[in-house]
């Protein structure tokens, strides 16, 4: 498909939890954009921050310090009375299919209810409008009527995808939509969302934790390091030529399924430290092999390493 | 798609599943029973409820055309329980609704507003917490005089901050599940996320609280009764019926055993329904009971 301008522009961006311990400093000054049409995956452990970026971007969370632009405006600025508006044009798969759908609520209810609030169809219209939505994620008509309970994982993710299209939106924000699932599920649900982002022309911001997931459906990876981004590259680039240790690290933790391939694995030693007193300099350091004296006070810049390949390292000079 | 858009919708799917629940069924049957007597109760008894015939006091069931005997003034016990029925049937139910529903409602806006609204909601519960509730009935009822009327509000006013309570921690709970935030981002206003998406999934243990706090409220006013500040002699009602019995419970434990079993009939009965409610209001738990 071919790729438009930026749709989302971000700046900077910074969120600090107040916690007793200090503050937890989730997302700590990142910068990204996506232009419409592509999928940006974004990956990193738990705890990076990567879906707290998400939250914000859909207006759950409130930056610490900042900004956005989608299409153009500033997100963090918008006005009560305009907030439906933007409501309609971004939208959020959650993680959980389990806990992101009313177990009050059929189903139809479910998918209506963006409909109802937006007012987007007239009343007769929708009950055929939520059996299109329905077989547009792969479920059967009939299935309006039924509860939540009554399915699998893999089709409540489906019935949350349906929500999320039913204000036909601009960009979706994939909050690790497949992490919750069953790997042969997986692929089903990554293939229907590129079905649906090649049909509706749609934007993803994919947020993952495994490098293997957003590889499919991803045009740029960023990777993201407690609160930072280290590394954004081209698919491709990312996947052939990886700058950044922690990338190296985390794509060699990618199974392959070739019993005669002999590579070295890089094993990330101990846990990520604190978010809430992240290590000064690089804060890859200390699980970082290549680690020397610069990397433990001075901060890695952001640079450009060939066509749009960014990537924060000291080793790269 | 259902075209009403309550909790309600699909109502004869929810009967159905009711029809189910066995205890349920038997729940409401007596507490109708009761309701039917205390409806009918003009017609259904022989004698006057407050008609005095102290020649023949503490006649025994059964004999003399007293269905239930009579009690220490000769009054007929079955008549006294029909027209009590009347009385403490309304106050349970309507202490409970005014509770429920003023607790519900602060306990959601406390809950999923927090900040001033939450601080403020909690504090008051807090004062009528550690308030000695009889000091406050009495203290009021001194003021407004004792009726009826005044005993269903004021103990209303005192049984509302636990639900608010209630109903705060389940909105807490709820507030940071992905179905509440997918609401937000749906675009559903604030009301309708509280009414809507919230309400619905809190309303399993406020249905609890409310059929244990009707038998609560009979007995609270059935205390009020005894102290003078409640229901006034010599209006039948079950509570003070159950006091007056107390002073004969060894020279004749009649009077003291029928309103008694009566309130705890009403009380299992509204437990029962309770319970058959809950379940059936839950999709996930209906759909296991066939």
């Amino acid at each position: 498909m071919k790729k438009g301008a930026a749709i989302l522009e971000v700046e900077d961006l910074v969120k600090h939890f107040p916690s007793p311990a200090g503050s937890v400093k989730a997302v700590d000054g990142i910068s990204f954009s996506i232009l419409e049409g592509e999928t940006l995956g974004m990956v990193g452990e738990s705890g990076c921050g990567k879906s707290t970026t998400g939250k914000i971007l859909i207006r759950l969370e409130d930056p610490t310090s900042g900004s956005a632009h989608f299409e153009g405006k500033d997100i963090f600025s918008i006005h009560k009375n305009d907030m439906k508006a933007f409501r309609r044009k971004v939208q959020i798969v959650f993680q959980d299919p389990f806990a992101s759908l009313d177990p009050r609520m059929t189903v139809g209810e479910i998918i209506g209810e963006p409909l109802l609030v937006h007012n987007l169809v007239a009343r007769k219209l929708m009950k055929p409008r939520i059996q299109e939505l329905l077989k547009m994620v792969g479920l059967d008509a009939t299935h309006a009527d039924r509860y939540p309970h009554e399915f699998s994982g893999g089709q409540r993710q489906r019935i949350g995808i349906a929500r999320a299209l039913a204000v036909e939106p601009r960009l979706i924000i994939c909050d690790e939509p497949v992490s919750a699932l069953d790997v042969s599920i997986q692929a089903q649900i990554i293939n229907l969302l590129k079905d649906l982002q090649r049909n509706h022309r749609l934007t993803y911001l994919f947020i993952a934790h495994d490098l293997a997931v957003v590889k499919h459906i991803s045009d740029r990876i960023c990777v993201m390091y407690l609160g930072k981004i280290v590394e954004t590259a081209n698919k491709r680039t990312l996947f052939d030529k990886p700058l950044h240790p922690y990338t190296k690290a985390l794509l060699s933790s990618i199974p392959v399924p070739n019993p005669d391939r002999q590579e070295e694995r890089i094993l990330l030693e101990g846990d990520a430290p604190s978010p809430v007193s992240p290590p000064t300099g690089c804060r890859f350091h200390t699980r970082c092999a290549y680690a020397y004296d610069l990397c433990k006070y001075k901060e890695p810049p952001m640079l450009e390493y060939g066509d749009k390949h960014f990537c924060a390292c000291h080793l790269l000079n | 798609m259902k075209k009403r858009k309550t909790i309600f919708s699909g109502a004869p799917r929810l009967l159905k599943v009711f029809a189910r629940h066995r205890l349920g069924i038997v729940g409401l049957i007596a507490l109708s029973a009761f309701i039917v007597i205390a409806v009918l109760a003009p017609v259904l008894v022989r004698f006057d409820p407050y008609t005095m015939d102290l020649e023949h006091a503490f006649v025994p069931a059964g004999s003399g055309g007293h269905l239930l005997g009579t009690d220490n003034f000769g009054r007929d016990t079955f008549s006294r329980l029909a027209y009590g029925a009347r009385i403490s049937l309304l106050i349970g139910i309507v202490v409970v609704t005014l509770a429920a529903v003023v607790g519900t409602i602060l306990g959601l806006l406390s809950g999923y507003y927090g900040g001033w609204v939450d601080f403020t909601v909690m504090r008051l519960v807090e004062v009528f917490y550690s308030f000695p509730f009889l000091i406050l009935v009495i203290a009021v009822m001194a003021i407004l005089g004792p009726s009826i009327f005044n005993v269903m509000w004021v103990l209303g006013l005192v049984h509302w901050p636990s639900y608010a309570r209630l109903v705060r921690g389940q909105v807490l709970s709820l507030r940071n599940i992905e179905f509440i935030q997918a609401a937000k981002t749906t675009g559903c206003s604030d009301s309708r996320i509280i009414f809507r998406h919230i309400m619905p999934n809190t309303i399993t243990p406020i249905i609890v609280q409310a059929t244990l706090g009707i038998p609560g409220a009979i007995l609270s006013s059935a205390a009020l009764g005894f102290l003078g500040f409640g229901v006034q002699q010599p209006t039948p009602e079950w509570g003070s019926m159950v006091n007056e019995g107390k002073d004969y419970i060894l020279l004749n434990s009649d009077m003291i055993l029928w309103p008694g079993l009566c309130i705890f009939l009403v009380v299992l009965s509204f437990n029962f329904i309770g319970d058959a409610l809950r379940d059936t209001l839950d999709p996930r738990l209906s759909k296991q009971l066939k």
